[in-house]
């Protein structure tokens, strides 16, 4: 998504003024500080507050407790997520190497309540969505995207080349809040460790109940409903997977990343958390940007326990469709090597971090099919 | 000395003695002393009333300036719950008993929480009645913000790759 320009950023058509009156109460001041009734720009942006949300309890949480309440828990404002398999791989935030690169790279995927409902999230540099207008609903495009623009906004709209995009967009035209509900962005209270700890969210099985225990007749849902993830089966084609990501700051000290270009690929593995809400055996895998020296423009050996994780990791692509090919003959899965993942697919430094997914030999193909 | 005199002097040793006694059971001051440096610590300062002026919801175009009794202070201090110090004349208090003998200590007024002199409140600027005619003026102006936005680089060039 290109930046706006400077101007467009920080602009408010009279119109839009007029339209949103809620959120200028009492003042702007009152909100993101700054100095009344001066004469320059310097001494009226004297302690000014870009995104007073930042902090929502003291501005958001005014009109909206019940929704600041819970909002500490959200992984899109407290980056859980990566906590969680960073200190899973070693990192000691005590550190202030790991420390630095972690606040350098890792919160640019912070988002705060004024980033989804009034302004482009600050990891696209920003921006007033429409004035100073606050969206209920989240665009799509100029929010969701944004930050979801890289893997799954493509995979949903069908953006990647030769790969239709997902049922629920192509025809059914579904936004994001279609399927995931407020507490998926806002929290629900609850701590989370990562994205995929405790129920689906969203399940599949919601909105399609029959398919359960192979109500609806089919008996592939029947046999296979607890042995692999609706993905597997109905994920239409390859996703990206990334690599060789390298991360540090140039000689002025600005952030920079460095990622190889993706690839296009499709690899089953084996469910590496198995629950009881995700009790599959087998689930589509994605390569992650991460590699054992992402952080070592920082310092030695920052993920001491880099093994301790896979690199390809449970994913859920939103390019799903009915008909697949994988789903069209049993043998395009069974006894067929190509989309499962084996040691053959996993870079020799990383056999190690993913011995819990590799397929160590696929299903059997099934005689007589 | 007559023997008048004499009676009365015997009175008066015997009406000091007396009161030396009633001092020394008590075991107290005979006035009150102000309170400790601890008492004062957890007194509560009087309420600070907010103001209840609630802005002029802004209008679309710049409002002139309206004079305002006292330009606000652009970082208005916040409210404070800090307690006030206890002032350091105050004389600790003590239970020495008072020898009949001393002279008496004049009388001390009883003084309660509320009744301690503090200093002035500063001039509390409630933020809500500060105009934003300013903020305004210029952010509705795309001529304005054309001339004057900057963009502060943010993102290193040496980032390269997706993402």
């Amino acid at each position: 998504m290109p930046p706006l320009e400077a101007w467009e950023k920080v602009f408010i058509s009279d119109e839009e003024f007029a339209a949103g009156p809620y959120h200028f109460q009492p003042n702007c001041i009152v909100c993101h500080g700054g100095v009344s009734e001066v004469t320059t720009k310097e001494e009226a942006h004297v302690g000014l507050v870009r995104d007073p949300s930042a902090r929502p309890e003291t501005v958001c949480g005014t009109c909206h407790p019940d929704v600041v309440e819970t909002s500490s828990s959200s992984l899109h404002f407290g980056l859980q997520g990566y906590k969680t398999v960073l200190e899973a791989r070693g990192a000691d935030f005590s550190n202030p190497q790991m420390a630095q690169a972690y606040n350098n790279h890792c919160t640019e995927c912070h988002t705060t309540c004024g980033q989804c409902h009034v302004s482009r999230p600050t990891y696209t540099e920003g921006g007033l969505l429409s004035g100073h207008t606050f969206k209920k609903v989240a665009s799509i495009s100029d929010t969701c995207l944004a930050c979801h623009g890289g893997r799954v906004g493509p995979e949903y709209q069908g953006k990647n080349e030769g790969v239709e995009g997902d049922v629920h967009w192509m025809k059914g035209g579904m936004p994001c809040v279609e399927c995931h509900t407020v507490a998926d962005f806002h929290g629900d209270g609850e701590e989370y460790a990562h994205r995929y700890d405790g129920e689906e969210m969203p399940a599949c099985l919601d909105c399609h109940p029959t398919v359960s225990g192979g109500a609806d007749g089919v008996l592939q849902h029947t046999l296979h409903q607890d042995k692999v993830a609706c993905q597997v089966c109905h994920s239409v084609g390859d996703y990206k997977n990334c690599y060789g990501c390298h991360v540090g700051t140039d000689e002025e000290g600005l952030p920079y990343r460095q990622l190889e270009p993706s690839e296009l690929d499709f690899k089953i593995g084996l469910n590496s958390f198995q629950s009881e809400e995700r009790p599959w055996n087998y689930v589509l895998l994605r390569h992650v940007p991460v590699n054992q020296d992402i952080f070592a423009s920082y310092g030695e050996n920052l993920l001491p326990d880099f093994d301790a994780e896979p690199t390809w990791k449970y994913t859920t692509p939103h390019n799903i469709q009915r008909d697949t090919e994988q789903n069209a003959e049993c043998n395009n899965c069974h006894g067929n090597p190509e989309l499962f993942l084996t040691e053959d697919d996993v870079l020799p430094e990383e056999l190690e971090a993913n011995q819990s997914v590799i397929v160590p030999e696929p299903p059997p193909e099934m005689p007589g099919q | 000395m007559s023997a008048t005199i004499v009676r009365a002097l015997l009175w008066l040793a015997l009406l000091g003695v007396i009161g030396a006694g009633l001092t020394v059971c008590s075991g107290q001051t005979p006035t009150q002393l102000p309170p400790t440096v601890e008492e004062v610590a957890v007194r509560p300062s009087p309420t600070r009333v907010q103001s209840t002026d609630v802005g002029v919801p802004p209008s679309p175009t710049p409002a002139p300036e309206t004079a305002t009794p006292e330009p606000p202070s652009p970082t208005p201090p916040p409210p404070t719950d800090t307690p006030e110090p206890a002032s350091p004349t105050s004389p600790p208090p003590t239970d020495t008993p008072v020898s009949p003998t001393d002279t008496p200590e004049p009388e001390a007024e009883e003084v309660s929480p509320t009744d301690t002199p503090e200093p002035e409140p500063e001039p509390d600027v409630d933020v809500a009645s500060l105009s934003s005619d300013n903020c305004i003026g210029c952010h509705t102006s795309q001529e304005t913000l054309q001339a004057l936005a900057e963009e502060k680089e943010v993102k290193s060039e040496a980032t390269s790759g997706e993402g």
